[in-house]
């Protein structure tokens, strides 16, 4: 188990993993706020939240400079926020999605940033917002130009399981932990969440899921290679067949899912010694 | 030389003052605080602990939990109604947020569960010393929230006694309301206590959608 199974988790929801206990979507859809109190923070603006604290760049700098405590330092505070996410393969996508209310459509945000694809109907929507703050989106129109998609369980499955077939990688997103606000759907380089961890190791916890193969199945067609977005699966010449970095796995399952023989597995990361411990 | 005089064809207009453009008024996604005063004026902790005192006045001590139960059915069906009509009344962006889905896409399934979980916020914020209610749950089958240290379990232990608010006769106030939610809203749940202040330090209330 990760940490966050350890202090969010509940024995009697998904098998204590986190993101499968219901308590982690639920939040207030109001506050009152104390005389004089203003909005703070993200419910300022975007900007202002953004401003509110240290930046993935602070962290590279951080590492640039060697500088070890001002890491610690940097990690800690975003720790404190509550800030991280959590890759998850499609089937805990499935059940993840039965536990929020409600769902919305959004455009990707990392996409606009990165490739200037400005996603601008539920037909191009490639990112997921869920719980009461998206009640909210008008807050923050620069962030949701486009709007919401407002979509019912089955719709949003569907959703899920043709961005799946596309190929990106289901990342929950905390927004203050333990809750879980957002549910991204990524591919590399495009997201900042894989870019990060792929190329600099910080970032999002792996996944619950180790892939394996099953080499008297596989036919190395190698198509889950090509789905791997984290540089965990090449094609081995000699042998013919796909094979697993199991430490560069983050188990995300779009090779399983990809898979036409079904000779990929994902075995829980608790039953892989190597790598039972192994989260970032 | 005198320059010409030029008619001047805007002179009718001047005379009424330009319309200045007024920016509309950003959304409010806040709860009216007007809102929240009248509910507290009317059905505020100490309030509603004073009027069961004079409700269970002179009764025996059989006669008491019977009294002080009805007291609180009837109380808590006018509490709810009172915010229903108030959180009619008052709108605010979040909710409309949620009409308008159902309105312009026909999204049923946004009514629950924020349709009665405005309700319920509404009712303990204008009533609790709270800022947020802990809301537990909210999902498509559960909405569950906890209330931690009662601001009317507190002031019935005050006003009438540690042992009539130990009966936890209030138990019927928030049920009665949680029950004139779902009769407002025309929807199949079934509501419950799970926890109780008296014997757990907190009352919690789950709304199961059937």
């Amino acid at each position: 188990m990760c940490w966050m199974c350890d202090e969010f988790g509940d024995a009697e929801h998904g098998n204590g993993l986190w993101y499968l206990n219901p308590k982690n979507y639920a939040r207030n859809m109001y506050k009152l706020r104390a005389p004089g109190e203003g909005f703070k923070g993200a419910e300022a603006g975007l900007e202002t939240g953004a401003r509110s604290g240290p930046s993935q760049m602070d962290l590279l700098n951080a590492i640039e400079n060697n500088d070890r405590a001002e890491y610690d330092r940097i990690t800690g505070i975003m720790t404190a926020r509550g800030q991280g996410s959590q890759i998850v393969p499609l089937d805990d996508a499935d059940r993840v999605l039965e536990l929020c209310s409600p769902i919305g459509l959004i455009a990707c945000i990392c996409r606009k940033g990165i490739r200037a694809i400005d996603e601008r109907n539920e037909h191009e929507y490639t990112c997921m917002g869920m719980g009461v703050g998206m009640l909210k989106w008008e807050r923050w129109p620069e962030r949701y130009k486009g709007g919401v998609a407002f979509v019912n369980i089955d719709e949003a499955k569907e959703w899920n399981h043709e961005m799946d077939r596309r190929g990106f990688v289901h990342i929950l997103m905390l927004f203050g932990a333990p809750f879980i606000g957002g549910f991204c759907q990524c591919d590399y380089p495009d997201c900042g969440a894989i870019r990060n961890a792929v190329d600099f190791g910080l970032g999002s916890l792996k996944g619950h899921y180790v892939a394996m193969v099953d080499y008297d199945k596989c036919n190395g067609c190698g198509i889950c290679a090509q789905r791997c977005q984290w540089g965990a699966l090449k094609f081995e010449v000699t042998t013919e067949k796909a094979n697993v970095d199991i430490f560069k796995c983050y188990g995300c399952g779009l090779c399983q899912t990809g898979c036409p023989r079904g000779a990929i597995k994902l075995e829980p990361r608790v039953n892989v010694p190597a790598v039972a411990e192994v989260w970032t | 030389m005198a320059k010409a005089k030029t008619k001047d064809y805007f002179k009718e207009l001047k005379k009424t003052p330009y319309p200045l453009f007024i920016a509309p008024k950003p959304y409010s996604f806040d709860l009216n605080e007007d809102m929240i005063d009248m509910l507290r004026a009317e059905f505020g902790a100490e309030l509603v602990a004073d009027k069961l005192a004079t409700a269970i006045k002179g009764k025996s001590k059989a006669d008491t939990e019977k009294a002080a139960r009805a007291f609180f059915t009837d109380q808590g069906k006018a509490w709810m109604q009172k915010t229903i009509q108030l959180g009619e009344e008052y709108s605010d962006r979040t909710i409309e947020v949620i009409l308008e889905s159902v309105d312009r896409q026909g999204n049923q399934f946004m009514l629950w569960p924020h349709v009665p979980q405005r309700f319920v916020e509404i009712a303990y914020l204008g009533t609790q010393n709270f800022l947020k209610v802990p809301i537990i749950l909210n999902n498509a089958e559960v909405l569950a929230y906890r209330i931690p240290q009662c601001a009317l379990y507190a002031a019935i232990g005050e006003k009438c006694g540690k042992n009539i608010a130990k009966m936890m006769a209030c138990s019927e106030y928030c049920m009665t309301a949680l029950d004139t939610v779902r009769k407002h809203v025309e929807m199949e749940m079934l509501n419950e206590q799970v926890a109780s202040t008296a014997k757990d330090g907190y009352c919690e209330f789950y709304m199961r959608k059937l």
